[in-house]
């Protein structure tokens, strides 16, 4: 009986399919099987012997190399039904990478004694040794060894390449003496945002000994400009120490990792071999360009994938990837388009899928997404969020052809979606439902109705359709819906002061000596929720500030953008939200991402006392800054908002 | 006396094994019902771990014929008629290969009280093996974890095996018969052990009869 269950299991995948009955039989008979909680180190590059091969009945593991400079490299992650350890095995058992479970893990072991016997079989073997993935890995292997830099696999080279073949810049620098003023001239001249000071004449610093700091746009906005330093005071009473350096061998990852951790854009890149010698800077943006093929492997995949069921399963592959995204330092940010990428690719297939089953629609239509999917900011799989918009038609026999139509399409899609891993909308918000799936003229009657006559109600439901973006089928239509419903709420004062009291109903936590106010009950107590006081009022008031101006965007960083390039509010109020919006976003993946890692379930309830004390400072500044946006919308709107109350 | 007592000691794994490397022999029974005097087993099914591993192709299973009629309650439960149970060997010949089976090993069953009362009615005399039960280790680390763990007081502690099963994420096969709750049983285990030596039970002596 168990027996059954295990061969049963391992049928399923290949190579195990490829066994005879016997065969699989045997393997049944001889699996342990074992279980490893998150982050426990199945085996140790060097150091273990392995006695198995695993088999991943549940959860997934990271496969990680040491590099000549001891950093770790990824090399890959496997999840249920992949095998690991082979290679290993082979290896007369000394384990040839770390092996490690990023979540709680439960493996079949298959015992080497019993791999001699199947590798006998010759598909088996073959599956192995050839043209598999493992070859492509031992070979990889090899070349990471030898620290050459990987010039196709353009994913992995942030893990796989040293940063010293990434500089590329000459070093801007200046002596100590030089003036403030000087040195931002050589800083734009240059086209740079950071400038080196260092002591070294007549020629350019050779050592990182000669390096006593570095000068950064930052520092000339808040000393100089701000503090009302004079610019013609040397460069060294402005400029910050020690500089920050990383030695040229490490990983690219592992600068990204030590920027982002220290809240820095460039490292100085030495040679550790070398005495230190300076090979040059790298910059945050070097490697962010690194990164930005990624996404694009992974949709390579999902437009091969035929059936629904290949989808889900490039897609739960994906999705895996993006948890070791945030750990490993990647802007969050990114990580939201890179989600919203994946995503569409999704849907686009399913669309097309769903039109070769029904047959061609009988009106254009356009698929939309709604609220934090609109917004391109999910982080994790989320409910579905959709609506179906179609072309009016021309008569009742047209009109009937369409509702039949789409209202299946709607449901194969939503099915389709809900298969990939999205759970349905608990509030009904998908083009399953009649309300979301109609035609043009429909849709446009429901937002002249929440416009003209607001109710709170409406109001909550318009945040979400007020966030909607084209993602399959005829875009023309969400424009025309665009075109005609967001210059009407514009123009009328009591919705926008509906959205105005949204956007200020939540404030901050501050309190008057701006300590952090704290729920003084219940499961959170002396925590804050940082989603609801933080990250929603902000994006709920940049959500008004673009309808209040015309602006498309949906994503909050995007519409951000628009204001600044449509020169409605001030850079600096603008830049502000910016950061605030950034340094939020990024507390709260590292909240949620070291909640995950303790096996607690994801929330967005923060204690201050277990942030840094610079942590603490910096969500002083951004709350104020929420506080005074808040203030700016009460002043904006106070006669309308009165008048909704 | 002598003879018993020097088998109780054959019979006890090293003391001072560590938990995750002692050898564990999960199982289940089905019985015609819960009366430990009247009542009387109707299948066992076991298998083995080392530690944490559990040994997929160390299983026991047997049918037993009870000799005595089922009652339809009970048939509902496990699903095993009385025409299957005739031709099964009695309890006193069945128990011999699942004792060889067992050897020295640790048993281990969720609620194993009363398959070990069972048993031990059957064999009219005590098992000298070690026993665990796996409802009450449950029950003490979700206490120990409330205490001084913080974990959230979700109300009263369910102990019952499937419930277990699912909180801990385990996959519940379709099927249902001694060898598959012992299966199931066996990976509420493993789960335990990794947690047990952080609440001071690091030995086979640590665990409590």
């Amino acid at each position: 009986m168990i027996q059954q269950l295990t061969s049963d299991f391992l049928r399923k995948y290949s190579p195990y399919n490829l066994l005879t009955e016997a065969e699989l039989t045997l393997a049944a008979q001889s699996a342990i099987l074992d279980f490893y909680p998150n982050d426990t180190r199945i085996y140790t590059q060097e150091n273990s012997k392995t006695e198995y091969l695993y088999v991943i009945q549940k959860g997934c593991v990271r496969m990680t190399v040491q590099n000549a400079s001891g950093g770790e490299v990824m090399m890959d992650m496997r999840s249920e039904g992949e095998t690991f350890g082979i290679l290993s095995l082979l290896n007369l058992g000394n384990a040839l990478m770390t092996v490690t479970s990023i979540e709680d893990t439960l493996c079949y072991l298959i015992p080497k004694s019993t791999v001699q016997t199947l590798l006998k079989n010759q598909h088996f073997s073959e599956y192995f040794l050839r043209g598999s993935p493992q070859r492509y890995l031992l070979r990889t292997l090899q070349e990471i060894r030898q620290q050459s830099p990987l010039q196709n696999n353009s994913d992995r080279l942030i893990f796989t390449i040293a940063v010293r073949h990434l500089v590329k810049r000459q070093l801007v620098w200046c002596l100590p003496d030089t003036s403030i003023r000087q040195a931002a001239q050589l800083m734009v001249q240059q086209k740079v945002g950071s400038i080196i000071v260092a002591q070294s004449t007549p020629s350019q610093p050779q050592n990182a000994d000669q390096i006593l700091g570095i000068v950064t746009n930052t520092d000339l906005r808040n000393k100089v400009v701000a503090v009302g330093y004079d610019a013609t005071w040397p460069i060294s009473s402005i400029m910050s120490t020690p500089v920050k350096t990383i030695d040229g061998d490490q990983l690219a990852f592992e600068a990204l990792l030590r920027m982002i951790n220290s809240s820095i854009h460039s490292l100085l890149v030495v040679d550790g071999n070398h005495g230190n010698d300076i090979l040059g800077m790298v910059t945050q943006h070097d490697l962010i360009l690194l990164q930005s093929n990624s996404p694009l492997i992974m949709s390579k995949q999902l437009r091969r994938d035929a059936s629904v069921t290949d989808l889900a399963k490039t897609l739960n592959n994906a999705q895996q990837f993006i948890p070791l995204m945030v750990k490993e330092g990647v802007n969050p940010g990114s990580v939201g388009r890179v989600v919203a990428e994946i995503n569409d690719q999704v849907l686009a297939r399913l669309l097309s899928i769903a039109e070769t089953e029904l047959g061609p629609p009988p009106l254009p239509y356009c698929w939309v997404v709604l609220g934090s999917e609109g917004r391109k900011e999910q982080t994790f799989k989320t409910d579905q969020d959709n609506g179906l918009i179609y072309a009016d038609p021309s008569d009742d026999a047209q009109a009937d052809l369409a509702t039949d139509y789409f209202t299946r399409f709607a449901r194969r899609v939503i099915d389709a979606l809900v298969q990939c891993g999205f759970p349905l909308c608990p509030g009904n918000y998908m083009a399953v439902n009649p309300r979301w799936c109609q035609p043009l003229s429909n849709w446009l009657s429901i937002y002249h109705t929440w416009i003209n006559t607001p109710e709170p109600i409406d109001v909550m439901n318009a945040t979400i359709f007020f966030d909607m973006r084209y993602a399959g089928g005829d875009a023309s239509l969400l424009q025309a819906l665009l075109a005609d419903v967001l210059p009407r709420a514009r123009r009328s004062g009591r919705f926008m002061g509906h959205l105005a009291r949204l956007a200020v109903q939540n404030t901050p936590p501050l309190g008057f000596f701006r300590s952090f106010l704290l729920e003084s009950n219940g499961p959170h107590k002396n925590e804050f929720d940082l989603k609801k006081r933080g990250v929603m009022p902000l994006t709920d008031a940049i959500r008004l500030y673009a309808i209040a101006h015309g602006i498309q965007a949906t994503n909050t960083l995007e519409r951000l953008d628009d204001l600044r390039k449509a020169n409605v509010l001030p850079n600096e109020q603008i830049d502000e939200m910016k950061d605030t919006l950034e340094f939020l976003a990024l507390l709260r993946l590292k909240h949620q991402v070291e909640q995950s890692t303790r096996g607690e379930k994801p929330n967005n309830f923060i204690n201050p006392n277990e942030l840094s004390s610079i942590e603490r400072t910096t969500l002083r500044e951004a709350f104020q800054v929420i506080a005074n946006t808040q203030a700016d919308l009460s002043d904006r709107y106070r006669g309308f908002m009165g008048a909704a109350i | 006396m002598l003879k018993r007592l020097f088998q109780r000691q054959n019979a006890l794994p090293d003391q001072l094994l560590g938990v995750d490397q002692a050898r564990y022999v999960v199982f289940d029974t089905e019985l015609t019902g819960l009366d430990r005097k009247n009542d009387t087993i109707v299948s066992i099914g076991a298998i083995r771990m080392k530690g944490r591993q559990i040994l997929l192709g160390e299983t026991f299973y047997t049918l037993v014929n009870p000799q005595r009629d089922l009652t339809h309650d009970n048939v509902r439960i496990h699903h095993i008629v009385p025409s299957e149970l005739v031709n099964q060997p009695l309890i006193q010949s069945a128990l011999q290969p699942f004792l060889q089976f067992v050897g020295n090993d640790i048993l281990v069953g969720h609620f194993v009280h009363i398959d070990i009362a069972m048993l031990e009615n059957a064999l009219r005399r005590k098992l000298p093996n070690r026993q665990v039960d796996t409802a009450r280790y449950y029950d003490w680390l979700e206490r120990n974890r409330r205490q001084f763990l913080g974990a959230p007081n979700t109300g009263p502690i369910d102990t019952v095996l499937f419930d277990i099963a699912n909180k801990l994420n385990i996959a519940l096969p379709g099927a249902h018969n001694a060898l598959v709750d012992a299966y199931l049983t066996a990976q509420v285990w493993q789960r335990l052990l990794i947690d047990l030596p952080d609440f001071g039970m690091m030995r086979v002596k640590d665990l409590w009869e």
